[in-house]
């Protein structure tokens, strides 16, 4: 049997909100396979950005532990939590900030120059990212010069750059109209099936959710559903 | 003007304005980028309570400046860092007990200290030791900004995706009020306290309201400041007017001229 890419088992996040106590994310177990594509849906508030930045290092449990291929990262230090995300997950937020005086090549590369790649390297593989998100031709605009979804297409090749084994986006077609969310379902769905990435990310939205093959589902911080209808895939 | 040139005062003053305006003008690019004017003129004040208590111990100046500059940035770091308070809430609390220090350190000071001096600077009081230190803080700046440009840069605009980029944001957040606070001493000989902030704003400013690209950004930010300094030297010994007031005011001049030249550009 393979190693899963992430493996939780009772992950809880719990947090102090004045003299009372708000569970965040309550024992959350589940298994992530390489190459899957999943949505964790769940009304506002039912834990869904928690339970992502648990599962992306970015936060740390209370209490459960979390392995990524194989090694039990809820003992590691900030500073092995920071390498494994910058080798192995790519991030997508909701707020697509990207640099606004670099063009988008510029903010896709950045990404790699951070890791201290050559500039030749960063430049040519953040063209690739770029092309692979439907926008060549389009290096040299500024994020001023774009549209929200093309944005967003930057802020997701930014996250592909680095040929991460997951990428974890949070509500990454909540500032979107619904065609141009759907048109950013349809690219996770390609990248998922040409480059083998994985894809985690967060929705509200029916609509969306629907569409995508395995639907974990949050209320109260709690997982209630984890399912894969048959057919469910896009 | 020219025979100026010659006095040894006005080179060291030339040399001292154009380490100054390079440095600034460099880290200008990154207070405008990360919205840090406020904490910026924080820091800068907060060097004022330094300078009282060294003059009342008898130490240097610009060690007083430099230990109180740093510790008001260092305890803003903290503060925000722990999410207490934000960032620009810590620095107005810690400037304002900074400078209260000073104020109580004057009051026990039997001999005049040079406070319009401290206040507003003069370039034309730089002596060579002041520009050995002026150069050697200069350069420790300038090598942290180019090590550190990319990761800064990331955590300037997006802290949350520097974070999520396994850059270490917390540290970056230091750097920047660490090489705040570093400038500000650098400076304070040249344009003083209460005018050190203008160094660190002006530039960055006129240089947004002309270039959108980075390159251009932080070149002609550099380049703004480098007029700033040298023209409103200038205008200082040509007016024999305070040379930190005639900076700041040619800085006024060349950001109201680029925030006209700005729009002119984006109308076409």
């Amino acid at each position: 049997m393979s190693v899963p890419l992430l493996a939780a088992r009772g992950l809880t996040r719990i947090y102090a909100s004045g003299q009372e106590r708000v569970v965040g994310v309550r024992e959350a177990t589940l298994s992530f396979a390489a190459g899957e594509l999943a949505v964790l849906a769940g009304p506002s508030g039912s834990g869904k950005t928690t339970l992502l930045n648990l599962l992306g290092l970015l936060d740390r449990p209370d209490a459960g532990r979390l392995e990524l291929l194989g090694e039990d990262v809820s003992t590691l230090d900030d500073r092995g939590r920071a390498r494994l995300r910058r080798e192995k997950l790519g991030f997508v937020f909701q707020s697509h900030q990207l640099v606004p005086v670099l063009s988008a090549e510029e903010n896709v590369a950045l990404a790699l120059w951070i890791r201290g790649l050559p500039e030749v390297d960063c430049r040519t593989r953040a063209r690739a990212a770029l092309a692979s998100v439907g926008l060549s031709g389009m290096e040299g605009r500024r994020p001023d010069a774009m549209s929200g979804g093309q944005r967003q297409r930057v802020a997701v090749a930014r996250a592909i750059v680095g040929e991460p084994a997951l990428v974890l986006a949070d509500e990454p077609t909540a500032s979107l109209d619904s065609e141009t969310a759907a048109r950013l379902l349809d690219l996770f769905d390609a990248l998922h099936a040409e480059k083998g990435i994985a894809f985690l990310f967060s929705s509200h939205d029916p609509r969306i959710v629907e569409r995508v093959p395995r639907r974990i589902r949050l209320v109260d911080g709690l997982i209630v559903s984890d399912e894969t209808p048959a057919g469910g895939a896009s | 003007m020219i025979e100026f040139l010659a006095f040894p005062f006005f080179q060291r003053a030339l040399a001292a304005g154009f380490i100054v305006a390079v440095v600034c003008g460099a880290l200008s690019f990154f207070v405008v980028l990360r919205r840090l004017a406020f904490v910026g003129s924080g820091v800068s004040h907060g060097a004022f309570g330094g300078v009282a208590l060294a003059a009342l111990v008898g130490a240097p100046p610009g060690l007083g400046a430099l230990v109180a500059a740093l510790a008001v940035a260092l305890a803003t770091a903290k503060a925000s860092d722990d999410g207490e308070l934000t960032e620009d809430t810590a620095v107005g609390v810690f400037t304002v007990a900074a400078m209260a220090i000073g104020v109580v350190a004057i009051s026990f000071l039997e001999t005049n200290v040079d406070l319009f001096g401290l206040m507003f600077g003069n370039i034309l009081t730089v002596d060579p030791k002041d520009l050995l230190a002026l150069g050697g803080a200069s350069l420790l700046v300038l090598t942290l900004l180019v090590l550190y440009f990319r990761p800064l840069l990331l955590a300037s605009v997006d802290e949350d995706g520097a974070f999520a980029a396994g850059v270490n944001v917390a540290r970056m957040r230091l750097l920047v009020l660490v090489l705040l606070a570093l400038t500000v001493v650098v400076a304070l000989k040249v344009v003083g306290i209460l005018l050190v902030s203008a160094l660190l704003v002006l530039p960055g400013a006129v240089a947004r309201s002309l270039a959108s690209r980075w390159p251009g950004f932080l070149l002609g930010s550099i380049g703004a400041s480098l007029v700033m300094v040298l023209g409103g030297l200038l205008l200082s010994v040509s007016l024999d007017i305070p040379s930190g007031a005639a900076i700041i005011l040619t800085g006024t001049l060349l950001f109201l001229v680029g925030v006209v030249a700005g729009r002119l550009r984006r109308r076409k």
